[in-house]
């Protein structure tokens, strides 16, 4: 009879760690969104919750701690899918922004970018933060990479750019690669 | 007639005048749909400030507009002045429910007040530490100044202070729908982190 009740009991408590697991994992699974930290300033701006929509006109600026990042702009739309969560803005007209990036294993800063384009989506869904730049009215964007240990840089132009901030992988169409130390 | 006479004759006629024309305050205080409840007996009186053309109530008032039918507007004040023109009221320590279709939309309070009403519509301007917090999603906005008419679906604010679902947003001047939930914010717009109480 002992002998049952300790065996019921070692498969409760296997089932409930099982349990467990699971939830753990199926919540590391699920997609993050990133909260909104930092500071947006404008002129005008419009919300509607119902939509999800927080939209900026004139002067914008957007700060962040998050990768250091600014972006100045004449429109942005931030989507805030649920509570002070935002998952991407976009950035039009006389767009500039600038981050910087830190090494995983020292935290220490190692890439700085600057971007001017048109159009300039900052992506924040599942952690992740990507930009995408697009070229829009003739405006072709224009991306520079800075390594802060050499101070080199490195210029992208091209018809889509696309930078992924967690990886490093920047993927495009159309993309020149310049780098002015060696003229390539 | 002899002088004395005279002077009992022209003070009846004061008397008589400044009975009637209290008597036609109060009937237009009275007039239209509006229902004012009293918790407590008030005091009524015709305050000297503002002559014989307003009715003051003092020790907190209560306005239902309208009195039947769905509600539009729910007041309580610490003094309600009407003025001889009908519907126009002053509040202090105005606290107010803002309806919609018949639903409570928004809470409001502030220092002080000035509301018309014309038939079941009411328009209303509140100035000095205006709170309004929307029933439904907690959305909360502080404001210097008020204004809202219950036939729009709008109401707008200076100095303007809108907060929920975590952001924090400020401007100049806004100008809302009556739940919160939309909004066009002007003048030195900043949105932070709301910070969680």
């Amino acid at each position: 009879m002992r002998k049952i009740r300790i065996l019921i009991i070692a498969l409760l408590a296997i089932t409930g760690a099982i349990m467990l697991q699971a939830l753990l994992l199926a919540q590391a699974a699920a997609p993050k969104k990133v909260p909104f930290v930092g500071n947006l300033t404008a002129d005008l701006m419009e919300i509607d919750l119902n939509k999800n929509l927080m939209s900026y006109d004139d002067h914008v600026i957007f700060t962040s701690p998050v990768n250091n990042t600014s972006i100045t702009c004449d429109h942005l739309k931030a989507n805030a899918a649920s509570k002070a969560k935002i998952t991407s803005v976009e950035a039009s007209g006389h767009v500039k922004f600038s981050v910087t990036t830190n090494d995983k294993a020292t935290g220490k800063p190692n890439y700085h970018f600057d971007g001017t384009g048109e159009l300039v989506q900052y992506s924040l869904v599942e952690t992740t933060p990507i930009v995408h730049m697009t070229k829009v009215n003739g405006v072709t964007p224009r991306l520079t990479m800075t390594d802060l240990a050499t101070n080199e840089p490195t210029i992208f132009t091209g018809e889509e750019i696309e930078y992924n901030l967690a990886t490093g992988v920047i993927k495009g169409k159309m993309v020149n690669l310049q780098n002015p130390e060696n003229g390539q | 007639m002899t002088g004395q006479r005279r002077r009992t004759l022209a003070a009846a006629c004061r008397i008589a005048l400044a009975l009637i024309g209290l008597a036609g305050v109060l009937l237009a205080a009275g007039c239209g749909k509006r229902h004012v409840q009293t918790p407590a007996p008030p005091e009524t009186s015709v305050p000297a400030e503002s002559g014989p053309s307003a009715v003051k109530v003092t020790g907190g008032a209560r306005i239902v507009i309208p009195e039947n039918g769905p509600r539009v507007w729910v007041a309580e004040a610490e003094t309600i002045t009407a003025s001889t023109e009908p519907g126009n009221m002053k509040l202090t320590k105005v606290s107010c429910q803002l309806y919609r279709n018949g639903q409570e939309t928004l809470r409001v309070q502030a220092d002080a007040g000035d509301a018309v009403q014309q038939g079941k519509t009411v328009h209303m301007t509140l100035t000095g530490n205006v709170r309004a917090v929307e029933p439904v999603r907690g959305l909360r906005l502080t404001a210097d100044q008020f204004e809202w008419a219950s036939q729009y679906d709008r109401v707008s604010a200076v100095n303007v202070h809108w907060i929920g679902l975590g952001f924090d947003h400020r401007a100049d001047r806004g100008v809302f729908s009556t739940d919160l939930t939309r909004g066009d914010f002007s003048g030195h717009v900043k949105t932070t982190p709301a910070v969680s109480k």
